[in-house]
């Protein structure tokens, strides 16, 4: 037997190549496996990636308010088919379903889902080796981005204008006093109401919600008349519903002291003597004064000039820098700064909705400006408004001339600058008549500026910043369809 | 291995390998080898075009995934509901961009799009609980899906999303970025044209989610 095979190797060598060959063909084919069925599992991967892609961030878009899981999956199922990611075995994580994961539970809470899918890949020429087909798997984690939103609330006594009366001016009808207490101010209640409503599309406690307003709270208990006229943050950024709600509804019209107990703006009752500016007991409502600018620092007519003490040439200093409160600078500044307040959520959308009654006119006290920056040309001018120039294209830096419209915007360009700022997204509100019919220079200055800020503002040459909208109601009717669009704006811009 | 080796050197150098001696297996694994040669070199050659093209499908691919992943972040639609052109102007110019990067120092290869054959379809998609589709763009001469160069329509149209649907899945808004890209060989060996063509239309597609697009 074994010579004869030694015969026939010895003899045999035709054909030998082809032998050879023959047997260097499956080398070849497994050469050629590795290469096709390699290029066909790279390309069931990619598809795999990018069906689990789109189906992570189509479920975390779900992740609402009243979701149910179900819904994840099958938006995450739908999404898989799409992309022709031919899967079993979708599985869907969230924080409430894994409870321990550290990947999808973490402080504070954020919205991540994680979809895991396997695929089934069958082989051609690998067959040929004995590798028939293999399964990859590949896990994808989405999110829904948390909302962390500053409500910016106008409070100055214009919110309690529709009250009673003509509703575009103060009528003794409107005393802070009254309706602060009676819980009717207009159009601040009707302003509050639509507040809570948005708040209801809010998804607690993944998002959380802060108040400023752009006028202390204290009313009669402060002790400070700059406290009470400066913007305050009446509640730090908080995940909890009712607390949110509470704040919310305990958001009061400015009511400073009544005249002429302080420097400042004051609520003025009743007649005022002559040479003794104090209010009668009991009388009605007369409006919002500021006895510093009527009556010099002393209150007192005809007494001291601020600038000249003892002249006694009486109240030629007409300076209104600690009457007016309009600071939307100063509010913006608050709003800013409240995204620095610990713990810092970097990952979630940053948000600020600005709810404004009228043009800036006042500004956060300064070195050399104890009431805030305001122009000596703007006072008791012509042609300027309190503490602003007439033209709000007009822009300073610095300076004399700097105003309570150049800090709103500087302030703006803070909040919304992504390079040098805190990159938030701003929407702005103009409420009421104020805001297109300014006694003084431009008209309009105060939906110029609500426009800057909510459009333009932190925009330079090399950035531009995640822009808001600008909307005007005339009146708080039209504020919650404003609402609505605010609420599908920011609900677009919340996958990532 | 090595009779493989030594078979070839014969061949090469004309001598006879050694211990080689028979007058009937003269030339013989010439035949063999001439005979298996052409098969090989088909093979061999088919298998690198073949990788080519996937690397160019997985480049396709990528650029599609890029451009939807980004634009599934921004809004199709202007503030009064119209089409937003500049959206899908730029999710089209996003993969144009991916695929043939324009900084000077990139010396990676480049897929130059041909604007006479090839295209760039981006289409977005408002789907209703009850699986209704309304397609977008619609203005502008667009009819349900936007074209960069006006060459090719989209290949998912509605009773091919349709078929994709979910039963009871929530509305949603869809975006889906396609591209279509001839591709001429690389190696451009004849023997492959039969297989291959002269220029094979490549179609790559990412469908995400837009939540911008999701019905009210």
């Amino acid at each position: 037997m074994k010579n004869r095979f030694q015969k026939f190797l010895k003899k045999s060598e035709r054909g030998q190549a082809i032998i050879l060959i023959a047997f260097a063909i499956i080398g070849l084919i497994g050469m050629v496996g590795l290469m096709t069925d390699g290029g066909i599992l790279l390309i069931e991967y990619a598809r795999l990636k990018r069906g689990i892609d789109a189906a992570s961030v189509s479920a975390a878009l779900q992740f609402r308010k009243g979701y149910v899981v179900n819904d994840l999956r099958t938006s995450a199922e739908e999404f898989l088919r799409f992309n022709q990611a031919d899967v079993y075995n979708v599985l869907v994580e969230t924080c409430v379903t894994n409870p321990g994961d550290t990947t999808l539970c973490t402080v504070p809470l954020r919205k991540l889902v994680r979809i895991t899918a396997s695929s089934h890949v069958e082989f051609g020429f690998m067959r040929v080796l004995g590798i028939r087909s293999t399964d990859i798997t590949a896990a994808s984690v989405g999110e829904a981005a948390s909302i962390d939103l500053v409500l910016v609330m106008d409070t100055s006594i214009s919110m309690a204008y529709e009250t009673s009366g003509d509703p575009n001016q103060l009528d003794t009808g409107d005393d802070p006093t009254a309706c602060n207490t009676n819980s009717n101010c207009q159009p601040l209640e009707s302003i509050k109401s639509v507040a809570l409503d948005f708040i209801d599309t809010m998804f607690f406690p993944y998002d959380r919600v802060a108040i400023v307003t752009m006028t202390g709270q204290n009313g009669l208990t402060g002790t400070s008349s700059d406290y009470l006229r400066n913007p305050v943050t009446v509640l730090a950024l908080e995940d909890d519903d009712a607390v949110v709600r509470s704040a919310i509804q305990n958001i009061k019209v400015f009511q400073p002291r009544n005249c002429p107990t302080a420097f400042g703006p004051c609520l003025n009752y009743g007649q005022v003597a002559a040479d003794e500016p104090s209010p009668a007991v009991g009388a009605p409502f007369q409006g919002q004064e500021c006895t510093i600018y009527r009556w010099g620092p002393d209150l007192r007519r005809g007494y001291i000039d601020i600038n000249n003490p003892g002249s006694g040439t009486g109240d030629e200093n007409y300076d209104p820098s600690s009457c007016t409160s309009s600071n939307v600078g100063g509010a913006l500044l608050l709003a800013g700064t409240e995204f620095a307040r610990e713990p810092i959520r970097e990952d979630s959308f940053w948000v600020v909705i600005a709810l404004v009654g009228g043009p800036a006119n006042a500004t956060d006290a300064a070195s050399g400006y104890p009431y805030g920056y305001c122009p000596t040309n703007t006072h008791n001018s012509p042609t300027n408004p309190f503490c602003r120039d007439a033209l709000s294209s007009t822009r300073h830096t610095s300076g004399v001339n700097y105003d309570a419209d150049d800090y709103a915007r500087d302030m703006a360009d803070f909040l919304a600058s992504p390079e040098d700022g805190q990159g938030v997204t701003v929407f702005t509100i103009g409420l009421g008549n104020l805001v297109r019919n300014a006694a003084k220079g431009d008209a309009d200055s105060g939906e110029q500026l609500l426009t800057y800020i909510a459009e333009q503002a932190g925009d330079s040459a090399t950035a531009t910043a995640n822009h808001g909208e600008y909307f005007f109601s005339p009146d708080a009717s039209g504020l919650a369809a404003i609402f609505q669009r605010i609420a599908d704006n920011i609900f677009t811009r919340i996958s990532q | 291995m090595k009779v493989i080796v030594e078979k070839i050197k014969s061949l090469l150098t004309g001598r006879r390998q050694p211990g080689k001696k028979g007058r009937k297996s003269k030339g013989q694994s010439l035949v063999e080898i001439a005979i298996a040669f052409p098969v090989i070199i088909i093979l061999l050659s088919g298998v690198v075009e073949f990788g080519f093209i996937i690397n160019y499908y997985l480049s396709l691919l990528d650029a599609t995934r890029e451009a939807a992943r980004f634009y599934s972040n921004l809004d199709p639609f202007n503030s009064d509901l119209s089409d937003n052109l500049t959206f899908y102007n730029g999710a089209a110019d996003m993969v144009i961009d991916a695929l043939e990067p324009r900084t000077s120092t990139d010396t990676t290869r480049k897929i130059t799009m041909d604007p006479t054959r090839d295209d760039v379809v981006v289409t977005v998609l408002s789907i209703a609980n009850n699986n209704t589709i309304i397609r977008y763009p619609t203005c502008c001469g667009y009819s349900g899906y936007f074209q960069k160069f006006f060459n090719q329509p989209t290949r998912l149209t509605d009773a091919e999303i349709q078929a994709r649907l979910v039963n009871g899945s929530p509305k949603t808004g869809v975006l889906i970025v396609e591209v279509f890209y001839g591709y001429h060989q690389v190696l451009n060996l004849p023997w492959l044209d039969p297989f291959l063509g002269d220029v094979t239309m490549l179609h790559a597609y990412t469908i995400m989610p837009l939540i911008a697009a999701e019905p009210q």
